[in-house]
């Protein structure tokens, strides 16, 4: 019969002069002892730890180790060569877990410990090893004084064969009352102790609005919001180093866009000129790096939608697309570490930092409570959403479809603005619902403008003799393949808004009646 | 999965000596090794502080019925574990030629080890007996330590001709001789190594010095490696015969 490793956390070291007393039978020696550092990984939003999972490596003096907590019982570890940045990095065989949850998102090193292990050997009268025991002591680097409270982890490892000392080992713990059944999340009290916050980052709108907020006020704290989020993305998005930077920093810029243009008169115009102005350059400045993006990330579905024999003529392609990434990024780099950008910066903090005094003339909105104008806007929103929608028919143009789209974005982000207002059991199924019908009109213009722009890139590939005839057939028939499934989504179109229009009694119950 | 007896019909020629190290060196790269000291005087078990001891000695061991698994005592090193030896395996001739096939039953109750283990390593008494005949059937190689002696040579021409006149009986089996205990001040061991290699192609190139290190291993009760330095000639030498056994 094999023993299994026990594992315990002590609040203290109280219990190890217990555990570790010597009998007739067997005493302890202190084998070793040993000091390392554990680095904690996850990805700028706190993927993993969302997931409940951990990854972390441990500088060994012979290697690194790398290790994935699966969960409390279960621990994955691994030899390491260099610090994982994505999931393909990190061991094959933990992959098929893993990526789904970090997906296009880099690790990053969110917490270092030292760890200092002794590891004391059970002997019988021959020296032989019976029963090993590790004891772990945890300290937050820099963080001396804290060391008292982490727990500190009690691993018993027995040894085939020599059974005697670890039923010897169980009831002396057994004695001592230490608990076996779930070891406390050591990352969670760590994180708490180095004053981390975890999940301290999300590119959801987390708002927490008053009803009788006035609008002015309201539109502030959403684009002080809006405005962190941009400064957190910011250094991400420079580096460059994983795509969802400039995502989160775009939909931030987009965000502030939309809620000035539709929560109007909530400020005096001369106010937010600069904003509405230079909220535009920025979106113009990234689009380029954030479209090239787009193409690198979807190219694993691109080279899908081929019959094999013609996967392998997309390589160059994804080559051009990659140094076209490069060089837009580059230039994207340039522009954010501008005088540009950093004025737009200190102005908008300049605006939220100091209230001036408007007069209801300039900014008609300003003081009526946000809930009376969040009603107002969405309704309105949704009863023009739910017309021009209705009137689409097979035989609508492609351009109706867009138009379409961009109204149902403005619903969407006045629906994730005012949230926070509203029951969350009664709004959150709404977006829900309003999502279906934008994957569905997004998808549809997708595929149109990325058919239309494969053929661009196909020519210019051509004209830098960069593509063979086998690699420009090959983006032909992506661009067709593409093409399909524009026409596939034109088919589901009726299906998604009949979803979205099926909430219309909610939208009339939810934001009309109450405005009225 | 390889079954390596450390083999040889003479006595004191460095098998168990060659069966810890290669077994140590084995699990230190990685491989889930298990080393059976089928010698009754038990020298591997006492290298590695095992007390030598079966409960219900040699007929527990060779019991189809109860498997092996239960005996075997985990090492003081990470991937190695020992199946120790008992006084009663003295006997273990007379017991094996009680039962129904006599010189297959080793194989038989071996065979649940060879799916937990990557190498298995047997440390074998010197005799030619019904004990050899199991071992021969049960081991992939045959290790064979010879001391470049003439008596020791005399002890591997009656292997191969034994092997020889079974013929077909035992299987696959290869045997591989290795010079142990070269002392290369001796102009006999000098000439027997470099004669000797145009006999046997399937003598391993590398060979065990003859050190008072290798005889450490008595009072340290370790694997030579375990305490001598790394770039010494007796761990040198039990690498390079570790290599070349896992390249061949």
């Amino acid at each position: 019969m094999k023993l299994a490793s026990l594992h315990y956390q002590l609040a203290d070291d109280k219990a190890l002069e217990i555990l570790l007393e010597n009998s007739d039978a067997f005493w302890f020696e202190q084998a070793s002892e040993s000091v390392h550092q554990r680095r904690y990984y996850d990805s700028f939003d706190w993927r993993l730890y969302q997931a409940k999972q951990a990854v972390y490596s441990e500088d060994k003096v012979a290697e690194t180790r790398l290790y994935w907590q699966q969960n409390p019982a279960a621990t994955h570890s691994a030899s390491s060569q260099i610090p994982p940045v994505f999931a393909e990095d990190l061991p094959h065989d933990w992959q098929s877990a893993l990526k789904p949850i970090l997906a296009m998102r880099s690790l990053e090193e969110k917490l270092s410990l030292d760890v200092r292990v002794l590891q004391y050997n059970c002997l019988n009268r021959y020296d032989k090893t019976m029963l090993r025991l590790y004891i772990t002591y945890y300290q937050i680097e820099g963080e001396i004084s804290l060391e008292d409270n982490l727990p500190i982890s009690l691993d018993i490892e027995p040894i085939r064969g020599y059974h005697k000392p670890y039923e010897l080992m169980q009831a002396r713990v057994e004695e001592l009352g230490l608990d076996t059944q779930k070891p406390k999340n050591l990352l969670k009290r760590c994180l708490k102790l180095a004053g981390l916050k975890a999940n301290d980052y999300s590119a959801k709108l987390r708002l927490d609005l008053t009803p009788e907020l006035n609008t002015d006020s309201a539109c502030r704290v959403i684009l002080g919001h809006l405005a962190n989020s941009l400064n957190r993305n910011y250094a991400g998005t420079c580096a460059g180093i994983d795509s969802e930077y400039l995502h989160d920093f775009r939909v931030a810029g987009r965000r502030s866009r939309a809620l000035l243009s539709q929560v109007k008169g909530a400020f005096a115009p001369e106010q937010m000129g600069f904003l509405k102005t230079e909220l535009a350059w920025l979106s113009q400045t990234t689009s380029p790096t954030r479209d090239a993006d787009v193409y690198l990330l979807k190219f694993e579905t691109y080279r899908e939608r081929l019959p094999e024999a013609m996967q392998a003529d997309l390589e160059p392609f994804k080559q051009f697309l990659t140094q076209h990434q490069q060089i837009c990024h580059a230039m994207l780099k340039n522009e954010l570490e501008g005088k540009r950008y950093q004025a737009l910066m200190q102005d908008w903090q300049d605006f939220l930092d100091k209230e001036t005094v408007i007069s209801s003339d300039d900014a008609p909105n300003a003081k009526i409570d946000i809930l009376t104008v969040a009603n107002r806007r969405i309704w309105k929103a949704a009863q023009r959403l739910l017309k021009t929608g209705k009137v689409i028919d097979d035989d609508s143009p492609a351009e109706a479809l867009h138009d379409l789209r961009k109204l149902a974005k403005k619903l969407r982000y006045l629906l994730e603005f005012f949230q926070s207002l509203y029951d969350k059991t009664e709004i959150k199924p709404l977006i829900k619902n309003l999502k279906i019908l934008q994957d569905n009109l997004g998808d549809f213009q997708d595929f149109e403008v990325q058919a239309e722009q494969i053929q661009a890139f196909a020519e210019q590939m051509q004209n830098q003799y960069r593509a063979n005839s086998a690699t420009l057939m090959a983006m032909g028939a992506l661009s067709a393949t593409l093409l399909d499934g524009q026409a596939q989504k034109r088919s589901e179109f009726a299906a998604c808004f009949q979803i979205f229009s099926a909430d219309k009694a909610l939208y009339k119950q939810l934001f009309k009646e109450e405005s009225a | 999965m390889s079954i390596y007896a450390l083999y040889s019909i003479k006595g004191g020629v460095g098998k168990t000596a060659s069966a810890v190290n290669l077994a140590y060196l084995s699990a230190l790269n990685g491989y889930s090794t298990l080393l059976w000291d089928l010698d009754p005087q038990g020298a591997s078990s006492y290298y590695f502080r095992v007390k030598p001891k079966i409960k219900g000695g040699r007929e527990r061991v060779l019991s189809k019925k109860k498997p092996l698994d239960d005996l075997i005592k985990g090492s003081d090193f990470p991937n190695l574990d020992l199946l120790p030896a008992d006084f009663s395996y003295r006997h273990l001739d007379v017991s094996l030629n009680e039962k129904r096939h006599p010189t297959r039953l080793l194989k038989k109750i071996m065979r649940p080890l060879t799916e937990e283990y990557e190498h298995i390593f047997l440390d074998c008494p010197p005799s030619i007996s019904i004990l050899s005949e199991n071992i021969f059937r049960a081991a992939d190689a045959l290790l064979v330590p010879v001391i470049p002696t003439t008596l020791s040579l005399r002890t591997l021409k009656q292997l191969n001709d034994f092997c020889d006149d079974e013929g077909e009986s035992l299987g696959q089996i290869r045997i591989r001789p290795f010079f142990s205990m070269v002392d290369q001040r001796r102009q006999l061991h000098k000439q027997i190594l470099l004669g000797l290699r145009s006999q046997y192609p399937d003598i391993f190139a590398a060979f065990v010095p003859y050190a008072a290190e290798i005889e450490r291993m008595g009072i340290q009760r370790a694997p030579v490696m375990d305490y001598a330095d790394a770039d010494s000639p007796s761990v040198q030498a039990y690498q390079r015969l570790w290599q070349e056994l896992l390249s061949n």
